[in-house]
């Protein structure tokens, strides 16, 4: 607020010395709409408030968005001067806020960052290690959940991270010896969960019982401590082409049997079951399978029949059997003994459980903070410890003044219990609920010193704390050298950890984390769930990304593009034929697939879509506000939603046509209209379609404010190709809005139309876009 | 000609070939001994014979003769229950006979003389003599067993089994039995029955597939190789994919029935279910002395089923034997 004003103040002076052509040419061409009678797009300049208006002005002339066509136009000269007059004032009200206003927005960590820095800090395996569950959610602000404007601070949020820094205490601070290894073993029936079965020396998993096999004594004594363990299992597929038919059964016979592995709590729920492997069984020919993972203390495994029949069991003792042998009677309770053996069956012979291994010992992650602890530890090692992990867990230099309250707590709590490690843990949990550690490192304003830029650049492109080489660098200042930066993105990019830039930045900027809000039907739609395209649409989204960021070219073919990533189901859903497997690869495309690009991902197609039809509105607004920049303003307060009202109305186009009959509405949807009926051809899971119903072809034609007249998915390819700086500023602002956590001020703009200037020579590179931001002078400063 | 001959020889030549392959058949049937006389089955009173015997084959845990030895004798031989012979029917001995199989007779306490002639079939009755059970019992085993050894080679079949229950009661783990002579229970008809066929399968297994004594005639027409006459009805089921050690239940039977006069049961695994109503769950109640609890709720479903399978047969059927005693 205080920003806003002293801007204001600024603005007019300035503007009050110079000469001042813009009120004349507000009262010309734009005061008609935007005045005292009407106050379209719920704008109004006869007063002006702030310089983002006049900023917003700028950016309409420059488009040539307003005044609309059908209006008096102003002529080139008038035009030129009222943009230069609105471009200098507002570089100049820029630098000098610049000069006296800092803009740092304190900014904790959001559930992710917090999740991977705990991760990185103790070396942990987090597969199953979650200790935020019960964080709540994070807010987003200008579609982005690591802005600091949006991750306030709650009692409950602060609960929530004693709870967690406990969680997390407990499972770091591990002295003591190696612990014992276990070894659990279980032959046929020992083995808990099976069929009730005729031969003792078999565990079955038949075509009425499916349960999950697992071990009794683990499942009551539970994996004892954190390691690595080996999990060893004979089985056989029996009978897997039997009497019964596939359909009574609901089950393929032709594809061999798999066994998965799941590792799960009871007592953490359901959403604590995981799938870690899977295994192709032989027929009728044992097969002795070992699997080598990581468990978590209190977790236990079970085997389970990935693909063996399905639907209930009652259904086919009650429907099935019947029909099948003369013997059986309609309830489901015919003797076990009478249909065991009969149909297709996953057979176990043994399974096995030993662990916990480990590499090294004492663990890493508690190793670097308490080496060689002595034989009766002391204070003295207290603090030492304590100081090295402050070091790394608040990610900044630390003083001895600065710590010592919370080293003379942990002291305090060894006096009192006379307990080493308690009051190691407690002290632990001390730093880790410190706002050292909740919050990023940024105080006062000015160049980011190299720890500032440090942290900065790695919950850009990790969201997770540096590591020790980006820390080496920032204790030694070399990391605020241009080069070095450079050499570090570049390391810090084709680090694994950079996924989380990959999907925290794709997921946002284009709206995937609405996939599976508006699930489309399942029955109407069985191959998006037997063939899990959701997840298949996202990886495709994420992979096409991550291509490029590896450096693999120019940032114009998320716009078109003549290759993209699918695995088998992914191609068949889009008519690609001639690919198999699951995994996922890059595939070349021709313009008669009508792929290219992000417009013809299905994650987008589906997210902008709910889960009965198409939504050409939401489509358009999506690409205005993700691809062009341009967000139209939400809906004026007053305007009711146009009900879906059907009568007489035959396809979606007709039905949008009532926005023309209504001004108020026409103002924005004339510019998003057309874009998303040009997409109709995209149906509501992304499928490709050329006619809504036999006799109902799809009109895909649009004109946009402009003038531009198109047809179809290409033409706005073609709409955008023809404006790829405006593209670039697009995902410059984006991305940088990610970058900083904090939503860009308009004095960002130079730096902004900087960066874009200098990708857009570097053949549009998106691996630059990173490198540029990061060298910007608005990343590199508070 | 010449070539005609030839052939003809040929074919005479695989006839006796396949002839030769046939396996010998021994059926051992003592009268009147039920599982609580044979230490294999859980008995305290030891028959060493039969036990070295299960343990070169299969002992079945389930099999039911009839319940007399007349009607037990039918069921093996004319391969129907009872109740179900109408008319005069060739019986088992006369098939294996037509075939070319040799008949040899075995004498008590004599030689026994096996002919160079194959295959053959020894049909012996081994009856429980008067006098001491237990010594009697004893007596059988070692003749048994003494049958056992001298037809113990490779390509034999030799069943042993009893006509019923013992008329003095034994004890099968430890537990008195009632007499199971002619009773209409499980312990009437609940007879030893153990396969050796070292030609089919390895020794030492217990079964818990169910079988009766109309299933050795499909058994040994399979064996032999022998169609089936097409007016010729059977009951039984062939028990070869049992003694093979199949697990698919479609191959092997589901229930089993026993009869007497103007009585029939019916058993599957754990149920029994008699013509008089009673209903009795063996696993708990082996001695069927107590109701099935109210709270078991398989059990409906499963007396639902056997009297489904006792619906089949006619009620009050006329029940006569066909075949002298051998």
């Amino acid at each position: 607020m205080i920003l806003r004003l002293f801007m204001t103040v600024a603005l007019f002076s300035t503007a009050s010395a110079a000469e001042k052509p813009l009120a004349p040419f507000l009262r010309a061409y734009c005061l008609k709409c935007h005045g005292e009678q009407k106050q379209k797009g719920d704008r109004r300049f006869d007063h002006i408030a702030g310089p983002e208006t006049y900023q917003e002005i700028l950016d309409v002339l420059n488009l040539a968005e307003m005044p609309p066509e059908d209006e008096k136009q102003p002529s080139t000269k008038q035009l030129k001067q009222v943009v230069a007059w609105l471009t200098s004032t507002l570089r100049k009200a820029r630098e000098a806020a610049r000069e006296n206003v800092g803009k740092v927005v304190l900014r904790r960590l959001n559930r992710s960052e917090y999740l991977n820095t705990t991760r990185d800090l103790f070396e942990f395996k987090m597969i199953d290690f979650d200790p935020t569950t019960t964080f709540p959610p994070d807010d987003s602000v200008d579609g982005f959940n690591n802005n600091g404007e949006g991750l306030v601070t709650s009692d409950h949020l602060l609960r929530n991270y004693l709870a967690a820094a406990r969680k997390i205490a407990d499972k770091a601070i591990r002295p003591g010896p190696r612990p014992e290894r276990i070894h659990y073993r279980a032959e046929g029936q020992e083995i808990s969960g099976h069929s009730r079965g005729l031969r003792p020396e078999i565990a079955r998993m038949t075509i009425k019982d499916r349960q999950p096999l697992g071990l009794r004594t683990l499942d009551k004594r539970k994996i004892p401590a954190d390691g690595e363990y080996l999990i060893r299992f004979k089985a056989l597929a029996y009978n897997r082409k039997s009497r019964y038919k596939d359909e009574d059964l609901r089950y393929n016979s032709d594809e061999p049997m798999r066994l998965s592995i799941s590792i799960d709590s009871r007592e953490l729920g359901a959403t604590a079951h995981r799938i870690i492997g899977e295994y192709e069984i032989p027929d009728e020919k044992i097969i002795e399978i070992e699997h080598r993972t990581w468990l978590d203390r209190g977790f236990t495994f079970h085997l389970h029949w990935a693909n063996g029949p399905n639907g209930s069991f009652k259904r086919i003792m009650r429907k099935v059997l019947p029909k099948y042998t003369k013997d059986a009677i309609y309830p489901l309770r015919n003797p076990p003994e009478m249909y065991i053996g009969s149909g297709p069956e996953l057979h176990v012979y043994s399974l096995e459980i030993e662990g916990p291994f480990y590499d090294q010992w004492p663990l890493p992650g508690f190793a670097r903070y308490f080496p060689n602890p002595p034989r009766r530890p002391d204070a003295a090692y207290l603090d030492a410890s304590l100081t090295r992990l402050a070091q790394r867990a608040f990610r900044r230099p630390v003083t001895n003044a600065g710590l010592e309250p919370y080293l003379k707590l942990a002291r305090q709590h060894l006096t009192d219990t006379k307990d080493f490690w308690k009051a190691a843990n407690y002290g632990v949990r001390s730093l880790l609920v410190s706002p050292s550690f909740l919050y990023n490192p940024e105080s006062g304003t000015g160049s980011c010193n190299p720890h500032e830029l440090a942290s900065r650049l790695s919950y850009f492109l990790w969201s997770s704390m540096p590591d020790d080489e980006l820390r080496t660098h920032a204790d030694d200042g070399s990391l605020l050298r241009p080069p070095e930066l450079q050499r570090q993105v570049t390391r810090m990019l084709g680090d694994p950890k950079a996924k989380s830039f990959v999907s925290n930045f794709t997921d946002q900027w284009l709206g995937l984390r609405k996939l599976g809000e508006m699930p489309p039907d399942p029955e109407k739609n069985p191959s998006y769930y037997a063939d899990n395209l959701e997840s298949a649409m996202k990886e495709e989204t994420r992979r096409f990304f991550a291509h490029l960021l590896a450096g693999n070219g120019s940032l114009l073919d998320f716009i078109d593009s003549d290759y993209t990533f699918a695995n088998d189901a992914l191609a068949r859903h889009y008519g690609i034929r001639g690919i198999d497997g699951t995994n996922f690869r890059k595939i070349s495309l021709q313009p008669s697939q009508h792929r290219g690009g992000l417009l013809g991902h299905g994650s987008i197609l589906t997210a902008t879509s709910n889960g009965v039809e198409t939504q050409p509105v939401l489509r358009g607004v999506w690409i205005l506000e993700n691809l062009l920049g341009t967000p139209p303003n939400p809906p004026p307060p007053d305007v009711d939603p146009i009900e879906p009202d059907t009568r007489g109305v035959s396809t979606i186009r007709e039905l949008m046509e009532k926005h023309r009959n209504n001004p108020t509405c026409f103002e924005c949807h004339r510019k998003m209209d057309p874009l998303g009926l040009a997409m109709e051809n995209y149906d509501h899971i992304g499928a490709w379609r050329d006619r809504y119903t036999k006799k109902l072809r799809i009109n895909a034609k649009g004109e946009m404010p402009d003038g531009t007249v198109f047809d179809g998915v290409e033409g706005i390819r073609n709409y955008l190709k023809a404006r790829p700086d405006q593209f670039t500023h697009c995902l410059t602002e984006k991305m940088l809005t990610y970058a900083l956590g904090r939503r860009l001020a308009f004095t960002d703009r130079d730096d902004l139309a900087q960066i874009v200037e200098t990708v857009a020579r570097q053949n549009y590179n998106l691996r630059e876009l990173v490198q540029q931001i990061v060298a910007s002078e608005v990343f590199r400063s508070k | 000609m010449k070539r005609l001959l030839l052939l003809g020889c040929s074919l005479l030549a695989t006839i006796a070939n396949a002839a030769d392959q046939r396996p010998n058949v021994v059926l051992i049937i003592a009268h009147d001994l039920g599982r609580d006389w044979v230490s294999c089955y859980e008995s305290d009173h030891q028959t060493p014979n039969l036990d070295r015997l299960a343990n070169e084959g299969v002992r079945y845990e389930t099999a039911w003769s009839m319940l007399d030895a007349r009607l037990s004798h039918d069921a093996l031989l004319l391969g129907r229950y009872p109740s179900r012979l109408k008319e005069r029917q060739p019986s088992l001995i006369d098939l294996l006979v037509k075939a070319g199989y040799t008949r040899i007779n075995y004498e008590i306490d004599g030689e026994l003389k096996l002919t160079g002639k194959s295959p053959y079939l020894l049909l012996c009755a081994l009856p429980v003599g008067i006098g001491n059970y237990a010594g009697q019992v004893k007596k059988l085993d070692e003749r048994a067993g003494k049958l056992a050894r001298a037809t113990a080679d490779e390509n034999t079949f030799l069943l042993f089994t009893s006509t019923g229950g013992s008329p003095v009661p034994g004890k099968l783990n430890g537990d008195e039995q009632p007499v199971g002579k002619r009773a209409k229970a499980d312990c009437g008809a609940h007879v030893p029955f153990i396969i050796r066929a070292p030609f089919l399968f390895k020794g030492g297994r217990v079964s818990r597939d169910l079988t009766d004594f109309t299933d050795l005639f499909p058994t040994l027409l399979e064996l032999a190789n022998i169609e089936k006459p097409n007016h010729l009805k059977l009951d039984g089921h062939t028990l070869l994919p049992s003694l093979r050690g199949s697990d698919d239940p479609f191959e092997k039977r589901n229930w089993v029935v026993s009869e007497s006069s103007g009585f029939r049961m019916a058993r599957d695994w754990h149920h029994i279910l008699d013509t008089n109503g009673r209903f009795h769950d063996l696993d708990k109640d082996p001695l069927q002395q107590h109701q099935v609890s109210v709270q078991d709720k398989q059990a409906p479903h499963r007396r639902q089923r056997l009297q489904m399978i006792l619906d089949r047969f006619e009620t009050n059927a006329e029940v006569r034997s066909e075949t002298p005693t051998p």
